[in-house]
Order: structure tokens, then C-alpha cells, then sequence
């Protein structure tokens, strides 16, 4: 969320108000805006790179996260403590996603089995690495006050940096998340 | 959910009563020690029943009461207490650690010894309302289903494994259970109280619905006993072993006199690796030995199709347990 829509809904409220006046008694006003990515035939874009460092128990099969570091490119950073929390929170899901989070199904009935908190496997807090988050603030142009988004982008980068992790450790290609110590360990073999 | 009858027990005694008077009425029970896993149960319906017999109100068996032959601790006894308590230190390092690794800090607050001992299989299928065996059922649905985190031991019909982590540590420190019923207190060991499904598939003990385990009791560690309690697990808090090993080593100088070695996430009992123990006796504790114990851990170990990765992680456990009992 950049915030464009705003801008767009706000000045078509403009143009309502200069075309029909300001709204009396139980009147509303009522605007909206789908704004475009691309304003002038370019990508409006976010980036970001992951830094894992890992450590593979090559007999047991547990992979524990050391470090982590997120650097990402937003734009201009409005409010720095939900920003770096949001791609903390993102970075969470991420690892519990690429390391313990499955589900399962009985291949008779269908049937889902890994369910509920307890089965769901998301990491508790002991399960958290240290987590740094950095961002490059460039300010391109597009975003009200060169703001860009922050939302997701912080999940998408984490199972891959993890299996390249793996991969740097151990010389092996994890394909399927989650990577469990079965995988692992099969792999190993 | 549906109603329940709540009843605060006022002594062991009582509870038993309770027990019997409601099965005399036909009505559904369930002793409670600190409910962490109880009340979820009858909640997602994997215990129908409607009468607790709350224990917390019960004073007694919360003690632990050391000898220099015996000791006896209490089954109402927290695990929090167990994990923090100044009595046992030293050689009683295994039932200390095992204490600490179950669960999350809130569990252990409220979870006894006995509901321990005691609680149900955590296999997805009898905790997600599959009739299973441990449902009262007769099919195993893990068997040919999902089963990564099953029996490599001892299984058939039913695959589920055992999930306390105090029953190792005990049946390593060659425990006994005090058990109250009906017709009065009786003693019975390790292999009296555990059952492999082969025995019957539809419980882990032999205990009755009215018999309450209300103690343990076992010799007091001697000087030269060294103890630890290895347990390995998907995540860092709140899951039950993969595999996990309890050791007791009494050793003289550099030389093992006896071991016990009990391996726990692995089978639907506390599982004794004899040979393991036999062939550690009279051993001085080596890397070597150490690996070579390792792999005999897995010598009669059966795996499925689905969790042949726990054989690997059997061998290196037994093993790390092993050397992080050697003299360093």
C-alpha cells in the first residue's frame, strides 16, 4: 500500500466538489480510485535481498537459522518502526514456511491433518533468529512522498534465501517446502 | 461445548471414589491432574467426558521424598516443580531435563508427573477424530497413510508413538509406579504398567479408568551415577520428541558398570535398547564406543515408508547423549 489511491480518491473529490459544491444536510460524497502501476509505461517497483546464515545438522537434519538480514528498497520510509516490523513479521512466516510449516492430508479420505495451532507448526518465539532489517531509501518519483510498498515483499524473498542457504552449506538442493528433516536427511543419504 | 460436572477431589482417596461412583452410574470420566491436555480433548471430542475429578484440589502425592535407598515423588507434582527441585541435582540430571523440555513454560506450570505418564498418543490421526485404535476403533490409518513421525519400534496394529518425555527418564532410573484403585494401592514396574500395541492396541498402560497413578518410586542414584536426557525436536517450544533418549550411566573410574539407555518418540512405550545396555557394561566411554552403541540402538528398529529419516537421528542421539556423559 503506497498510498496512490488516496491521492486519486482526493482529487476526484476535488473535481465533484469544484463541479457540484460542498455537500449540506445528509449528503455524501463518495469517491474511489483503482490508481494505475504505471503511470508512464515503467513498473512502479519495490526490491529487496536476504542474507541468511545457517547451520545444518547433517546427522540429525535440523537446519538453525544463525542470522538474518533483509535489505529492502521502499522508497521513502514513513513511519520506520512498522516498516521494519512488518518485514521482521513477513521474514517469520517465511522461515516457517521454508522449515516447518506443512499440511498434510490422509491420501485415503482427504482428510487435512496438520491442522490447528498446535499441528500448524508456526515457530514460537524461541524459534526466531535475530533478524536485521535495512532499507535503502531511494526516492523515485512515484509514491506520494516517494513512499512504496512494504506489505508482502518481505515473505516472498525468505524460503528461497533459505534453500540457497541449504544449499551453501551442504551442496544440496532442497525443490519442496517445507524443508523438513526427512527431505533433508533423504537427500543426504 | 457441552456441560461438564466438576468434582475438586479432596484426597487420592476420594478421587478413587469419585472414580468408582460415576463408572457405577455409567457416566463418562476423566481424573484431571492439570488438564493442559484434558480439556482440549474434550473439546475437539477425543474424550467424551462429561465428570472431572480435578485433582488440584488434592494435597497430597505432590512431595518428593528422598532416602538414601529410595526415593518416592509424587504424581501430582508439577513438572515445573520437578525441573526446579533442589533435591535433585546431580545424578538426578535426566528427570530434571526431561522435566524442563516438555511443553512451554505455562504447561509445565500447571502439568503433573502422572498426566505425564499417562496422556494420550499425539498421532494426527487418533487427535484429528479418526477412529482409530486408540479411538476404540480397529484400523491403524497411519500405517499406509502419513506417518513421518511414527513408530520405528515395536509398532503394529497401531503405529502411534508414546509421547511423554518423564517415562524414558524413569524407566532409565529404574522406576516403579504406585498405583491407587478401588481395592487399594498397588506397586507395579515398567513392563507391568506399559503395553505395546501388539498387547493392546487401544491403550498405552494397563492402568484401569479407575486407578489413579498417584507416584514413583525408585533406588536413590548412588555416587558414581551420571545421568542426561537428549530430545530432539522440529521446533524450539511446545512439540513432543521426534526421538529422544534418556541414559543413566553408573560408572567406576573410566568404566561403564551398567547403563540404561530408554529412547522415547520411537515406539508406544518407553523403549529399552537392552543390547545397547549390555554391550555399554564394562566399556570405558569413547567417541568409538559411543558410535558404536549408536548404531547397534538401531539394529531391530523397523521403519515405514514414510519415517526411515528417524533411524539416522536414533543412532546420532544415542550417541550424543553418550558423549555428553564422557569424562571430557
Amino acid at each position: 500500500m503506497t498510498g496512490m489511491a488516496v491521492v486519486e480518491a482526493v482529487k476526484d473529490l476535488q473535481q465533484q466538489i469544484a463541479a457540484r459544491g460542498m455537500p449540506t444536510g445528509n449528503d455524501v460524497l463518495v469517491a474511489s480510485a483503482t490508481p494505475t502501476p504505471v503511470p508512464d509505461g515503467t513498473m512502479r517497483q519495490c526490491f529487496g535481498a536476504h542474507f541468511v546464515e545457517v547451520e545444518v545438522d547433517t546427522r540429525l537434519g535440523t537446519t538453525r537459522i544463525v542470522k538474518y538480514v533483509a535489505v529492502h528498497e521502499s522508497g521513502r520510509i514513513i513511519n520506520p518502526q512498522t516498516a521494519r516490523d512488518q518485514i521482521r513479521g513477513a521474514v517469520i512466516q517465511g522461515i516457517g514456511q521454508a522449515l516447518h510449516e506443512d499440511l498434510l492430508y490422509d491420501p485415503v479420505s482427504g482428510q487435512p491433518l496438520t491442522i490447528g495451532y498446535y499441528r500448524a507448526r508456526h515457530l514460537t518465539h524461541l524459534d526466531v533468529p535475530t533478524i536485521e532489517v535495512h532499507f535503502l531509501e531511494v526516492d523515485d518519483g512515484y509514491g506520494p512522498f516517494g513512499a512504496k510498498t512494504v506489505g508482502e515483499s518481505g515473505i516472498i524473498l525468505t524460503p528461497a534465501a533459505v534453500a540457497n542457504a541449504i544449499f551453501n552449506a551442504t551442496g544440496i538442493r532442497m525443490t519442496s517446502l517445507p524443508m523438513t528433516r526427512d527431505k533433508l536427511l533423504g537427500a543426504l543419504r | 461445548m457441552k456441560a461438564l460436572t466438576n468434582i475438586n477431589a479432596r484426597s487420592l482417596a476420594d478421587a478413587v471414589a469419585a472414580a468408582s461412583a460415576a463408572a457405577a452410574r455409567g457416566q463418562a470420566f476423566a481424573f484431571s491432574g492439570g488438564g493442559t491436555d484434558l480439556i482440549q480433548q474434550i473439546k475437539d471430542g477425543t474424550n467424551q467426558a462429561d465428570v472431572i475429578i480435578n485433582l488440584r484440589t488434592v494435597r497430597e502425592a505432590r512431595a518428593v521424598v528422598v532416602s538414601p535407598t529410595e526415593t518416592l515423588i509424587g504424581g501430582l507434582i508439577t513438572l515445573n516443580e520437578l525441573a526446579e527441585h533442589a533435591a535433585l541435582t546431580g545424578p538426578w540430571a535426566v528427570l530434571r531435563e526431561a522435566a524442563a523440555s516438555v511443553g512451554t513454560p505455562q504447561i509445565r506450570n500447571a502439568a503433573t508427573l502422572a498426566g505425564n505418564i499417562t496422556q494420550r498418543p499425539w498421532c494426527w490421526y487418533y487427535r484429528n477424530g479418526f477412529p482409530c485404535f486408540k479411538a476404540g476403533g480397529s484400523h491403524c490409518f497411519s500405517e499406509h497413510g502419513e506417518h513421518q513421525q511414527h513408530a520405528i519400534f515395536g509398532g503394529g496394529p497401531s503405529f502411534s508413538v508414546h509421547p511423554s518425555d518423564l517415562a524414558p527418564a524413569l524407566v532409565g532410573l529404574g522406576a516403579t509406579f504406585e498405583v491407587l484403585g478401588p481395592d487399594g494401592p498397588r506397586h507395579l514396574t515398567a513392563a507391568e504398567l506399559f503395553v505395546l500395541p501388539s498387547q493392546n492396541p487401544a491403550r498405552e498402560n494397563t492402568l484401569g479408568v479407575t486407578d489413579l497413578l498417584t507416584g514413583v518410586r525408585m533406588p536413590t542414584p548412588t555416587a558414581g551415577v551420571v545421568s542426561t536426557y537428549l530430545k530432539i525436536t522440529d521446533r524450539e517450544a511446545w512439540t513432543h520428541a521426534e526421538v529422544s533418549v534418556a541414559v543413566v550411566l553408573h560408572v567406576d573410574g573410566d568404566c561403564i558398570r551398567t547403563a540404561s539407555v530408554v529412547l522415547g518418540g520411537v515406539a508406544l512405550i518407553p523403549w529399552r535398547l537392552t543390547e545397547v545396555e549390555h554391550f555399554l557394561s564394562g566399556t570405558s566411554l569413547s567417541a568409538a564406543v559411543a558410535g558404536q552403541a549408536g548404531a547397534l540402538a538401531i539394529a531391530s528398529a523397523r521403519q515405514l515408508a514414510k519415517n526411515g529419516h528417524k533411524l539416522p537421528m536414533t543412532s546420532a542421539v544415542v550417541e550424543r547423549a553418550l558423549m555428553h556423559l564422557a569424562p571430557a
